[in-house]
C-alpha cells in the first residue's frame, strides 16, 4: 500500500486516508521516507546502467528476403533457432562423451590426489560436488586420506566404494578422536594418524592399503 | 510523435499495415523507432550487451514474422513489444542455464572472493544496487525494470507481464524490500550508503527512443 502511494497508484480516497495517516504516524512517515530512497535507489541504478549502452549505430533493418537483420559491423551473427541436423547430433553426442569422460577423469583424479597444507583434499579444493553425497567434499583430511587409502587398496577405485569408505572416517575418529584438532602438536597428530592407520589395516575389507601420511604427504 | 519519441498509433498502424503488404522499408522505420526500447530492456534484464543484442536481433525477427498478429485493441504496441523482449529474456536466460549477472560477478559467488576493481566499486552506491538488482529473479527484476525504468503503470506492468495487478503489486513490494535488505547489508559491511532523497513517483522521462 504504501509502495503504491508513493507511485501514485492508488484511488483518490485511499489517497486521502494515506495523507490523513502519515499527518500522525511518525513510523509510517519514517517508513514511506526509506521506501522513497529505496525508489529513488532503483531508478537511479537503472538510469545509470543503461546511459552506458546504446544499440549499435550501425544497425538497420535491411529488409533480407529471410527476415535476417543484417549489420554494417557489430551485430554477431548467431543461429537463434538451432536446427538438430544430423552432424550437430553427432558432435553433440561426441562433447556429451567428452564430459563424461572428464567428469570420471577428475572424480578419479580427485581420489587420488594430495591432500594440502590447509588439511583439505582434492575434491575440497576444486569444490566440485560432482555425483557425491552432499557431505562428501566437506570432510576433512582424514576423511580424504582414507579415501584415498581405500581407492589405493584396488577395490575403492571407483566412486562408489569411495563414498562407502566415508563411513570408516568414525571409526578412525574412534582411534583418533582429535586428530583434526588445529592446536595438536605435529608429534601428536602424526601419532593419532599412525594409529587411525594401523585401525584401518585392521579392517578386513581393504587389503594392503596405502595410506597418505598427512605430516609428510609420502606414500606410506 | 509521443512525448516518449515512439510513433503515434495512427502512423504506427499505417507502418505496420505497410509492413504486412511487404513494405520492409516500412519495417526498418519501426526497427529504428523501437530498438532502444528492445535493447536496453534487454540490456537491464540480462546486464550484458553482446547478448542483448542477441535479443534485439531475437525480438525483431519475431516481431517481423508475426506482425499480423498484433491486435491494438488488446494493448499497446509498446506494451506488446515489451512483452516480447521480456519473454525473450527470460526464454535466453533458461536455455543458457546462467545467472542474470557478469560472468565476473558468478565467479566471485563461486569462489567466495570479490575481484579487486570490484571492492574498489564498493564505494559507488549506484554499484552496489545494480549488483543487488542483478541478482534479483528474472520475475522480480521484469517488474523492477518496466516500473524504475520506462516509468509503466501497475495496470501496464500487468498487461505486459499478463498477471494479475496484485501480482504486479506484490512482485514491486517483495522486490523493493529485497533491494533494502540486501542494501542494509552492505551498509553494515562498512560502505557508505548515503542516500538523497529526491522527488518519487511517476517522473515521466523521455528514454532518448
Amino acid at each position: 500500500m504504501m509502495l503504491a502511494y508513493l507511485g501514485h497508484e492508488v484511488s483518490p480516497s485511499e489517497q486521502s486516508l494515506m495523507v490523513a495517516h502519515l499527518a500522525r504516524c511518525m513510523g509510517c512517515r519514517a517508513r514511506a521516507s526509506r521506501l522513497a530512497e529505496a525508489q529513488n535507489k532503483v531508478r537511479q541504478a537503472f538510469e545509470r546502467k543503461a546511459a552506458g549502452v546504446d544499440p549499435p549505430l550501425k544497425v538497420t533493418w535491411l529488409g533480407q528476403p529471410g527476415g535476417r537483420l543484417q549489420d554494417h559491423a557489430p551485430i554477431r551473427e548467431r543461429p537463434y533457432r538451432p536446427v538438430a541436423t544430423l552432424p550437430n547430433i553427432s558432435s553433440s553426442i561426441l562433447g556429451l562423451l567428452a564430459a563424461v569422460t572428464l567428469i570420471i577423469g577428475l572424480q578419479r583424479s580427485a581420489l587420488h590426489g594430495d591432500v594440502d597444507e590447509t588439511g583439505r583434499g582434492p575434491l575440497a579444493r576444486i569444490g566440485l560436488q560432482l555425483s557425491v553425497s552432499p557431505g562428501y567434499v566437506e570432510l576433512g583430511a582424514p576423511s580424504l586420506a582414507l579415501l584415498t587409502a581405500r581407492a589405493w587398496a584396488g577395490d575403492g577405485a571407483d566412486l562408489e566404494s569411495a563414498r562407502s569408505t566415508v563411513s570408516l572416517q568414525d571409526r578412525a575418529r574412534a582411534h583418533a578422536p582429535t586428530f583434526a584438532e588445529p592446536h595438536a602438536s605435529a608429534d601428536e597428530s602424526l601419532d593419532r594418524w599412525h594409529s587411525a592407520r594401523r585401525a584401518l589395516r585392521g579392517d578386513e575389507r581393504i587389503s594392503e592399503p596405502k595410506i597418505l601420511c598427512l605430516m609428510c604427504a609420502e606414500l606410506d | 510523435m509521443s512525448p516518449r519519441g515512439f510513433a503515434l498509433d495512427k502512423e504506427l498502424d499505417g507502418l505496420i499495415k505497410r509492413t504486412i503488404a511487404g513494405d520492409e522499408a516500412a519495417f526498418g522505420v519501426i526497427f529504428d523507432q523501437y530498438k532502444n526500447l528492445v535493447f536496453k530492456t534487454a540490456y537491464l534484464m540480462l546486464g550484458d550487451a553482446p547478448e542483448s543484442e542477441d535479443i534485439l536481433q531475437e525480438v525483431f525477427i519475431k516481431l517481423h514474422k508475426s506482425l499480423h498478429t498484433y491486435d491494438p485493441s488488446r494493448g499497446a504496441f509498446t506494451t506488446w513489444l515489451h512483452r516480447v523482449t521480456i519473454n525473450a529474456c527470460v526464454g535466453f536466460k533458461r536455455q543458457r542455464k546462467m545467472w542474470l549477472g557478469s560472468l565476473e560477478e558468478m565467479a566471485a559467488r563461486v569462489l567466495h572472493f570479490e575481484p579487486v576493481a570490484r571492492v574498489e566499486e564498493k564505494t559507488d552506491e549506484a554499484v552496489l544496487v545494480w549488483r543487488s538488482i542483478s541478482r534479483l529473479s528474472p520475475k522480480l527484476r521484469a517488474v523492477m525494470v518496466l516500473r524504475y525504468y520506462w516509468d509503466l503503470s501497475y495496470a501496464e506492468i500487468a498487461q505486459v507481464l499478463q498477471v494479475p495487478l496484485g501480482t504486479v503489486k506484490s512482485r514491486i513490494n517483495s522486490g523493493v524490500q529485497t533491494l533494502r535488505l540486501e542494501c542494509a547489508e552492505t551498509a553494515d559491511e562498512g560502505a557508505p550508503m548515503g542516500l538523497p532523497l529526491g522527488v518519487t513517483g511517476k517522473g515521466m522521462v523521455s528514454r532518448g527512443l
